[in-house]
C-alpha cells in the first residue's frame, strides 16, 4: 500500500515463487480456455446454422439423391453429416430388398454417426468445465501460500503494522483475482456451450427418425 | 473429407489460439497502460536530518503525501505577518501622517522568538501606545485616535494569543534539548559538523530507520508531534525514554516507542561529544525526526 506505487505488475514482481507458478497456472488456464471459447462459438454457430438450412433444403425436395448432392455443401451442419452417413448405408444395401434388415442398419448408422457428432461438438468443452471449478482454487492456494509467507515476514519484522501487513497480502491476493479472471469466462463458456450442444443433439434425435423413414421409403 | 475437415479444425483451432494470446496480451497491455496513467501515489517519506539544513527542515517534504496531515509550520508565520499588520498601514495613513517627533520604543519585551518577519510587524504596533497620549488635539482627532486604538488593540490581542499558540507549537516543552533547527543544518551548506551534530545525526538516522508508521491512522488535520528526551549511556544503550509531551495520537506515540526500543543500542558516544550519558531530544513528526 505504502512502498508499492506500481500496481498489479510490481506487485507480481515482489511475489514469491509458488504465487507467480500459480499465476504462470492460471495465466495458461486462461489462454487455453479461451481458444476452446473462440473455437467453439465458431463452431457451434456454423454448425446450427447449416443446420437449419439443410432442414429446410431437406423438407423441400422430395429425393434423397438430390438431398445428398446438397449436403455437400454443408458440411459443418450435424444433421447433414447425419443424413449423408444414412445415405451411405442406404446406398451399400440396395441391392439387397430386406426391408427390415435394412432400416435396423441404417437406423444403426446414423445413431453411431450422430454419437460422432456429439462428440466432435463436446470435444474440448469438458476442459472449461475444469477451468471453471479449478482456476479459483488454485488461485486461492497461491492466495494462501503468499499469506502464509507474508505472516511469517511479519513475524521476522517484528511489526504489525499496516505498511508492514498489506503489501504480503496484496500481492497474495492477486492469485485469487487471477484465478477468478481465469474460471468466470470459463464457466459462462461451459454454460453455453452445453446448452447449445444439447439443443443440437435433440435435433439429431429427433431427425433420425425422420431420416430412416425417408430411405425405407425410398427403399420400398 | 475427413482428412480436409480435419484440417480445417486444426487450422480453425490454431486460429483461436492466436486471437486468444492476442486477446491476453492485449488485456494485460491495457493493464500496464492504465497503470502507468494513473499519478503515482506519493510515498511515504523517510526524513534524515543529515539532507535537511538549517530552517528549511520541514520543507522538502510533500505536504500532499497521502495520509499525512500536512500541517505545516511555515504557512502560519506567514498568516501573522501577512494579514494581520496589513489594515495598520492604512489606519496609520488616514490618522497619523507624521510620526517622526514621536520617539519609537518598544515598552514590552517581545513574546516572540521568532526569527522572521512578525517581529516588524510587532513593532509597528507599539507605536501605538508612544503615540496616542498627546494633549493638543482636537476632539475628533482624539476620538479617531480612540477608535484607532481600540482597532488595534484587538489585533494586538489576537496577534499575541496567536503567537503564544504558535510558540508552544514551536518550542515545545521548555527545554533547551529541543532545538528544532539543531542539528547538522545549523551552519548552512558550507559548515563542518561537530562531532555532536555528526553523533546527533548518526543517531536520527538510526531511528528512522527502526521507525515505521501508516500515516493513514493518524489524525488528520492536527498537528501530531511529540517531543522526546532520550538519555543515551556512554556505550550507546538507550537508558531513559521520556515523553515531555505526547502528540494527538496514542499510535503515533507507540511507533515512536518502538522505534526507540529498536533503534537502541545505538552507537556508543564519541569521548568529545560526552563523558557521560548523553540527553537528547528528539521531535518525532509524521514528516520525521526534526
Amino acid at each position: 500500500m505504502f512502498e508499492s506505487t506500481g500496481g498489479v505488475f510490481s506487485l507480481i514482481s515482489d511475489s514469491g515463487p509458488v504465487v507467480l507458478f500459480v499465476l504462470l497456472v492460471l495465466l495458461l488456464f486462461s489462454v487455453v480456455s479461451w481458444t476452446i471459447i473462440l473455437f467453439k462459438a465458431g463452431m457451434i454457430r456454423k454448425a446450427m446454422k447449416q443446420s437449419a438450412d439443410f432442414l429446410d433444403y431437406f423438407f423441400e425436395v422430395s429425393s434423397i439423391d438430390k438431398v445428398f448432392a446438397e449436403s455437400e455443401r454443408y458440411r459443418s451442419a450435424s444433421l447433414a453429416r447425419v443424413f449423408r452417413a444414412g445415405y451411405i448405408e442406404y446406398r451399400a444395401l440396395s441391392e439387397k430388398k430386406d426391408a427390415r434388415l435394412s432400416t435396423e442398419r441404417i437406423s444403426r448408422a446414423i445413431k453411431r454417426e450422430s454419437n460422432a457428432e456429439s462428440r466432435r461438438l463436446g470435444r474440448y468443452v469438458a476442459f472449461l468445465a475444469t477451468v471453471g471449478n479449478t482456476a479459483p482454487f488454485i488461485g486461492l492456494f497461491g492466495t494462501v501460500w503468499g499469506i502464509m509467507n507474508s505472516f511469517q515476514s511479519i513475524g521476522q519484522a517484528q511489526s504489525a503494522s499496516l505498511a508492514t501487513v498489506a503489501p504480503g497480502i496484496a500481492e497474495a491476493l492477486i492469485a485469487t483475482a487471477a484465478g477468478l479472471a481465469a474460471a468466470i469466462p470459463a464457466v459462462i463458456g461451459f454454460n453455453y456451450f452445453s446448452q447449445q450442444i444439447a439443443l443440437v443433439e435433440r435435433d439429431l434425435e429427433d431427425f433420425s427418425t425422420e431420416y430412416v423413414k425417408s430411405f425405407v421409403h425410398e427403399l420400398d | 473429407m475427413k482428412k480436409g475437415d480435419a484440417a480445417g479444425e486444426q487450422r480453425r483451432l490454431v486460429t483461436a489460439l492466436v486471437i486468444a494470446l492476442v486477446l491476453h496480451a492485449g488485456v494485460l497491455g491495457g493493464l500496464v497502460y492504465v497503470q502507468g496513467l494513473q499519478p503515482p501515489e506519493p510515498e511515504i517519506l523517510t526524513v534524515s536530518l543529515v539532507s535537511l539544513p538549517g530552517e528549511g527542515a520541514q520543507r522538502p517534504v510533500e505536504s500532499g503525501a497521502e495520509g499525512e496531515p500536512s500541517v505545516p509550520d511555515e504557512p502560519e508565520v506567514v498568516d501573522l505577518s501577512r494579514s494581520e499588520p496589513e489594515p495598520e498601514p492604512e489606519a496609520e495613513k488616514q490618522q497619523e501622517p507624521v510620526e517622526e517627533p514621536v520617539p519609537v520604543t518598544s515598552p514590552e519585551p517581545e513574546p516572540e522568538p521568532e526569527p522572521e518577519e512578525p517581529s516588524p510587524a510587532v513593532e509597528q504596533h507599539k507605536q501605538v501606545p508612544a503615540e496616542s497620549p498627546e494633549p493638543e488635539r482636537s476632539v475628533d482627532t482624539a476620538l479617531n485616535e480612540l477608535q484607532e486604538r481600540v482597532s488595534r488593540q484587538k489585533p494586538t490581542d489576537l496577534e499575541r494569543a496567536l503567537s503564544r499558540l504558535q510558540q508552544k507549537v514551536k518550542a515545545g516543552p521548555p527545554s533547551g534539548l529541543y532545538d528544532r533547527s539543531s542539528g547538522p543544518g545549523r551552519g548552512g551548506s558550507g559548515a563542518v559538523l561537530s562531532p555532536y551534530e555528526q553523533y546527533l545525526s548518526q543517531v536520527v538516522a538510526i531511528i528512522t530507520q527502526s521507525w515505521s508508521f501508516s500515516g493513514e491512522l493518524l489524525p488528520r488535520g492536527q498537528d501530531i508531534e511529540a517531543y522526546v528526551a532520550i538519555t543515551v549511556v556512554p556505550d550507546g544503550d538507550i537508558a531513559d525514554v521520556t515523553f515531555d509531551r505526547r502528540s494527538s495520537s496514542m499510535y503515533f506515540d507507540e511507533t515512536v516507542r518502538k522505534a526507540l526500543e529498536l533503534a537502541s543500542p545505538l552507537p556508543p558516544v564519541p569521548a568529545e561529544v560526552a563523558t557521560s550519558s548523553l540527553r537528547l531530544g528528539l521531535i518525532f513528526t509524521p514528516r520525521g525526526i526534526e
